[in-house]
């Protein structure tokens, strides 16, 4: 009997579940709406037809990849639960003032400072002090602590954040009042700034921790009654939880430190991509994961993840490392409007599920991307298989009264307008994404998906010069195959400054010990074999008096004066590449870390079916489509995708549909179906 | 004078450009803006630009009018054509200066440097771009050039007049060289300088792009419709809110630094028929110490045109915002108009004011539809001596206050001017030899106002070298920012050292070269924003979660908003409030339309009570 693998990704609308034949490496997926009230009934439901539709029994399951929104909805939706935190005295306001900034395009006369997850009154002084360098300074106060928990307990405040000042350099304080605390105040939920992000900046390592504490019930529960469910079911399989870093962890680990999910659905689309890109030969690829309400973009280089240290949800900085994802409030439900002073706009506010664009007939009257798209042929009319029926004339009618007509244009323009603009701030974000890293999107392969990234995506890459484009054959759950690549993955780190010329060699080898002992820990926990487990070490470098740092590998296994050396020599090379400079200047070391990977065997996806080797009814005839190059309406050829050979060329313009997503080849490119069912776009 | 020929009014729109297009430029415009000021941030080298943000990159017409970024009002191009004129440049040149004297006053105080690249699409001069980032050190009096003690403007550091820093593509050695070997920090200048042209270079390429792409007639012709569309709404919002008449304002700034006496400017502003006037000539003499801000037609219109444009910030910030003013009046040797060689380093406290004056005008003008004052931003140098290596080290610090109560909204707690970031105190105790040991919010310091001011916030620095000295740029210690609609004024600052100790002493907010030794600790407590309506109609609610966060103290919640509230629950008593608030009606000052000591509606009654009370 085969072995199997699930994938599950659970989004707003919908939940995307791929079962993976680890033998063969056969997929079969099931898209079915999302239950938000308790979104572990739509994952076990569908799982139980899916599983059943193939025969495949509960004991045949090895593996379920999951992933999940909870923790990002309960903290953009601000639907956490109360935290009490404890502060070093003197700190009480660090949420309330924050790096004292407001967002650089905001007009100060209008903007308004986001509300704090904790108001200050639930933010309690410990007198005590350590100093940057680990020393204490100023003892605990030990009385103050557990007068701080009781208050916490009589209040019903029962998910308690615990940062003092310079704890990454020393956590004693944090340690010993988690000890006070569950003491006077057995059962709370306690997240320590120490575990969850032992690193400097004040305010990032606290609202980070907070974050955790605000999540954490909900997330936990979640997990728990999930397992529960699922070992209800029969399945014994262990259940693997998708993080922010593109990596999975067991449902304990994640239990314990929620906020490291908060990326958990898109960090998986860019391990999709990461894994179609790399299977076409192509190690550099931009992912672009256009939805209904946003998408998704990042950067990979040499088939590896960009991370980033300074990622933000919603208002707040998470300082975790997290795979570099850019977000554009723009998707196919966005919404076309007119300012007060009459300029078209697209986004960021989106028509979602309900009202829905004005073509699916559910209520919506604002034309959005979806109904331009259908105006101008570029959907058809039927979709989802020709089970759902579009309203072509409402959308092109909501065009032609709300934006055409007031702009003086024809309906076709309008919404070819919609498109353009909605493209052009594609074209903005991800050319930010590539400068950000010191690179030109010309270098790299855009690798589209979502519900509408096939459908943009040329218009997209010509717009920037890049000259080829993916789109996996299933694009609209290419997440939840994302999460059947992944492997296990979580992140160490410690702040230790180290200035010239006094590294401290011997200092820095033992906290890499200690950071490697406990990453090896947490993969024997996860059942990870010996030989599949890696451990990569890296540090946070900078030149002295700057305020920032670049992470580069650690040149060897252990830091010696040779290693410390390559290393520094690595830090002004990346230095130079981001930056277009290096400096003969001190270099510091400010943050050590280790990474723990556990390898899981991937069967991956095989090659294409074996019955799709060409079929005389790929061509479903043709419609008329808009395009701008072509000056209007134009035959176009239009394919059924799932019935196209390996092999395949077809000539712009062309649109390849199937049941979850549409490829919209532009005049003047050129397609190719790959063995693996991939669609390879170029121009001519 | 005119500030804006050509730009104001009707003038038609240019045919040929559809909304369409006109958008995809716009787009285009700003995500060019982003990539280029990313470019900066993450090369600049020092903490002034990275991680303070100082920085922005716009874009010019071939007349030097701004098409979209943040330098409004400033004559770029005039003092660089004086030098270069169009016909002279190449593609490739970069041109680079920081002289306020020479530019008159489009760059207003030495750090500020600006490096411009010309345009030049199918060989036609088409456009400007140009970076702008404030420098951390040009040589002058102390670490960091500029600050409270210069009385002349060779005190600010190196002056550089519109110089070709690289010719057709080849940089300028000579004079490069010359420039570095006068900052204390010649590598982060360097850094820093290279970052700029960079940018400037890559907006450049954007540009070009952007012709490209849309072709120069189209483009051009949407840069055009696009000025004018700002330019439009902007003059007919002005004329909407502003009806014909007068209106002046009066501000007072704490002292020069040097000296110990206030100086004032005033500003005045007349409506006849459809012509606004801004009038600043009854402002004082410029000052010894280094507050004097050359202010311009084009600065004091942009101030106006900011404002406005908060009524509909989709439009591009471009020169069409100058189009509310049709001419100022400014007095060759006062505070606004100063005459070389004057110090213009810490213009900030000037010039913050003078935009709360736009605001006060507009208010007068409209009865209060405006935003409160804000109180100045705070900046700290912080310099010791390295027990260890002997070296001076200079800590720059960039400190939050409040801003102004609106009338739709609180004033903003705890920001320095806009998107500053401030360091962390993680970062201070581990990069120099201080401690920070408290950084809150300062209660009470946020003017009370049915819109309560934004509050400023304590911060208790701790030096643990053996030595050092300190300057202190704190403004609002005598003046707070005034109150509107009722509401009123913030709280002032204060600076202390040792508090609590018996060696405890004020320190003058806004001086330098204070000494302190190992074990001093400086307190130093920032102003809030004026309150914008009557305390007395703030939601009971919003007062009780004031004091429960401790923006507020009980005693203030009761003898400023009326509130009674109950020390140990923290709950307001309602009926008790209700008959407090109505005794309070009755026996207090009554309301007017602005607040600062008194209740005034005319500022020549503020004026006279402040020479009563606190003469000169």
């Amino acid at each position: 009997m085969d072995d199997f693998a699930l994938g599950i990704d659970v989004g707003g609308t919908f939940t995307d579940i791929v079962l993976l034949n680890l033998s063969t490496g056969h997929c079969r997926l099931l898209k079915t709406p999302s239950t938000p009230d308790d979104p572990s009934r739509g994952f076990v439901s569908g799982v139980s037809s899916l599983l059943e539709e193939e025969g495949v029994t509960c004991s045949q399951v090895q593996r379920i990849y999951h992933g999940t929104t909870i923790a990002t909805n309960a903290i953009l939706e601000e639907k956490g639960t109360d935290v009490g935190v404890l502060v070093s005295e003197g700190f009480k306001y660090v949420l309330e003032i924050g790096r004292h900034n407001m967002a650089r395009m905001a007009n100060p006369h209008v903007w308004v400072k986001p509300e704090r997850p904790v108001p200050p009154e639930r933010v309690l002084e410990i007198p005590e002090r350590t100093a940057y360098d680990g020393t204490v300074v100023r003892a605990l106060d030990e009385e103050a602590v557990i007068g701080a928990a009781a208050h916490f307990r009589d209040e019903g405040i029962a998910s308690i954040a615990i940062a003092l000042t310079h704890s990454y350099a020393n956590p004693e304080h944090e340690q010993r009042v988690r000890e006070l605390v569950s003491e006077a105040f057995p059962g709370a939920h306690l997240s320590l700034s120490s575990d969850v992000l032992p690193v400097f900046r004040e305010y990032e390592r606290t609202i980070t921790t907070v974050l955790n504490a605000y999540v954490m019930p909900r997330v936990s529960y979640y997990i728990e009654n999930l397992d529960r469910e699922l070992r209800g079911m029969g399945i014994n399989a262990p259940l693997l939880i998708m993080k922010s870093n593109g990596g999975v962890i067991g449902t304990d680990t994640a239990a314990r430190q929620p906020v490291h999910t908060a990326l958990s659905g898109p960090a998986a689309g860019v391990m999709a991509a990461i894994d179609v890109a790399g299977k076409t030969g192509v190690p550099d690829c931009i992912s672009f994961d256009m939805g209904g309400t946003s998408t998704d973009v990042s950067l990979v280089s040499g088939r590896t993840p960009t991370t980033t240290l300074n990622a933000q949800l919603g208002a707040w900085p998470v300082q975790l490392p997290m795979l570099d994802i850019a977000t554009i409030g723009a998707g196919g439900g966005s919404v076309a409007w007119l300012t007060a002073a009459g300029n078209l706009s697209v986004g960021p506010r989106s028509a979602g599920a309900a009202p829905g664009p004005v073509c699916y007939g559910t209520g919506g009257t604002e034309p959005t991307v979806t109904d331009a798209n259908l105006a101008l042929g570029r959907i058809d009319k039927k979709i989802a298989g020709g089970t759902l029926t579009l309203d072509s004339e409402a959308a092109r009618e909501s065009i032609r009264n709300r934006i055409a007509a007031p702009l003086g244009l024809d309906v076709n323009h309008a919404a070819q307008g919609i498109l353009q603009i909605v493209n052009n701030n594609m074209v903005g974000a991800i050319r930010n994404v590539s400068v950000e890293r010191g690179y030109d999107p010309r270098d790299f392969a855009l690798v589209a998906f979502g519900g509408a990234g096939p459908m943009h995506a040329v218009a997209v890459a010509r717009l920037l010069g890049m000259t080829t484009v993916i789109a996996p054959p299933n694009p609209g759950v290419a997440s939840a195959y994302g999460l059947l690549v992944s492997d296990f993955k979580n992140d160490y780190a410690r702040t230790s400054i180290q200035k010239p010329p006094d590294y401290d060699i011997g200092g820095m080898q033992s906290i890499y010990e200690d950071l490697g002992a406990e990453a090896t820990n947490w993969l024997d926990s996860e059942a990870v074999p010996t030989d599949r487990q890696e451990l990569t070490r890296s540090a946070d470098l900078r030149y002295a008096h700057q305020g920032f740092e670049v992470t580069v590998e650690l040149a060897g296994s252990r830091v010696d004066g040779d290693s410390l050396d390559a290393t520094i020599q690595r830090f002004h090379q990346e230095h130079h590449r981001l930056f277009g400079f290096s400096l003969d200047q001190p270099v510091e070391l400010v943050t050590l870390r280790v990474t723990a990977r556990g390898h899981l065997e991937s069967a991956g996806r095989a090659a294409h079916s074996p019955d799709l080797t060409g079929h005389p009814d790929a061509l479903q005839g043709q419609r008329q489509v808009f395009f701008d190059e072509a000056g209007g309406f134009v035959a176009c050829n239009i394919y059924l995708r799932d019935l196209l050979a390996p092999g395949s060329a077809i000539e712009g313009p062309a649109i390849l549909e199937n049941s979850d997503s549409t490829v919209v080849i532009e005049p003047g490119w050129r397609a190719r179906i790959d063995e693996f069912g991939n669609c390879i776009m170029r121009p001519v | 004078m005119t500030t804006n020929p050509g730009m104001k009014r009707d003038g038609g729109k240019p045919a040929g450009v559809d909304p369409i297009t006109l958008q995809l430029v716009r787009g285009s415009l700003r995500s060019a803006r982003l990539e280029c000021e990313l470019i900066i941030e993450r090369t600049a080298m020092s903490a002034f630009i990275r991680e303070k943000k100082d920085y922005t990159v716009s874009f010019l017409d071939s007349l030097g009018q701004e098409i979209y970024g943040e330098t409004l009002g400033s004559d770029i191009m005039g003092c660089v054509w004086s030098h270069y004129p169009p016909e002279s440049m190449h593609a490739g040149d970069v041109y680079w200066y920081n002289d306020p004297y020479i530019s008159g006053g489009s760059i207003s105080h030495t750090p500020d440097m600006v490096f411009i690249t010309p345009v030049f699409f199918e060989g036609e001069l088409v456009a400007y771009c140009h970076s702008f980032a404030h420098f951390w050190d040009l040589g002058g009096s102390r670490p960091g050039s500029i600050g409270p003690a210069n009385t002349e403007i060779f005190h600010d550091g190196t002056l550089v007049p519109p110089i070709r820093i690289v010719d057709q593509g080849k940089l300028n050695d000579e004079a490069y060289r010359i420039i570095l070997r006068n900052s204390r920090y010649p590598d982060l200048l360097e850094g820093d300088s290279r970052a700029l042209m960079a940018a400037a270079q890559r907006a450049e390429e954007r540009m070009l792009e952007i012709f490209g792409r849309f072709g120069k007639e189209t483009t051009l012709a949407a840069i055009r419709q696009d000025q004018q569309e700002t330019a439009e709404f902007i003059r007919r919002k002005t004329r909407e809110m502003i009806p014909e008449g007068t209106y002046s304002t009066r501000d007072y700034l704490d002292n020069d630094g040097v000296g110990d006496e206030w100086h004032s400017f005033r500003l005045e502003l007349s409506r006849t028929g459809d012509d606004i006037v801004l009038d600043a000539t009854g402002s004082d003499d410029q000052t010894p110490g280094s507050i004097n801000f050359i202010a311009s037609n084009g600065t004091l219109g942009a101030y106006f045109g900011q404002h406005f444009h908060q009524y509909d910030s989709s439009l591009t910030m471009n020169q069409g915002l100058m189009a509310a003013v049709d001419d100022v009046k400014l007095r060759p040797g006062s505070i606004l108009q100063p005459q070389w060689p004057a110090a213009l380093g810490c213009r900030a406290h000037t010039f913050t004011k003078l935009k709360n004056a736009v605001r006060a005008v507009v208010a007068r003008a409209n009865g209060g539809d405006a935003m409160a004052a804000m109180a100045v931003y705070v900046i700290a140098y912080w310099r010791m001596r390295d027990a260890e290596s002997g070296e001076w080290l200079l800590c720059t610090d960039g400190i939050a206050v409040g801003h102004g109560g609106r009338p739709q909204a609180d004033g903003i707690d705890a920001v320095y001017s806009r998107h500053n970031e401030n360091y962390p105190a993680e970062f201070m105790d581990m990069e120099y030899p201080l401690r920070m040991e408290r950084y809150a919010i300062n209660p009470d310091s946020g003017g009370p106002g049915k819109y309560r001011g934004g509050c400023g916030i304590i911060r208790d620095v701790r030096l643990l070298a053996p030595e050092g000295t300190f300057g202190l740029r704190v403004e609002n210690h005598r003046f707070p920012a005034w109150g509107l609609a009722g509401g009123k004024a913030g709280g002032t600052s204060r600076v202390i050292l040792n508090p609590g100790q018996s060696d405890e002493r004020d320190i003058r907010p806004f001086s330098d070269d204070n000494r302190w030794v190992a074990g001093d600790l400086v307190r130093l407590l920032t102003a809030g924003g004026g309150g914008w309506g009557d305390p007395l109609e703030r939601e009971v609610s919003l007062v009780e979660k004031d004091v429960r966060g401790g923006f507020v103290t009980l005693e203030a919640a009761r003898s400023e908003y009326g509130v009674v509230i109950d020390p140990a629950s923290l709950k307001a008593d309602a009926p008790g409030t209700r008959a407090f608030r109505e005794d309070l009606r009755r026996t207090r000052e009554q309301p007017k339309m602005f607040h600062r000591f008194i209740y005034f509606d005319d500022d020549e009654a503020e004026r006279q009570w402040i020479e009563t009370h606190m003469p000169r």
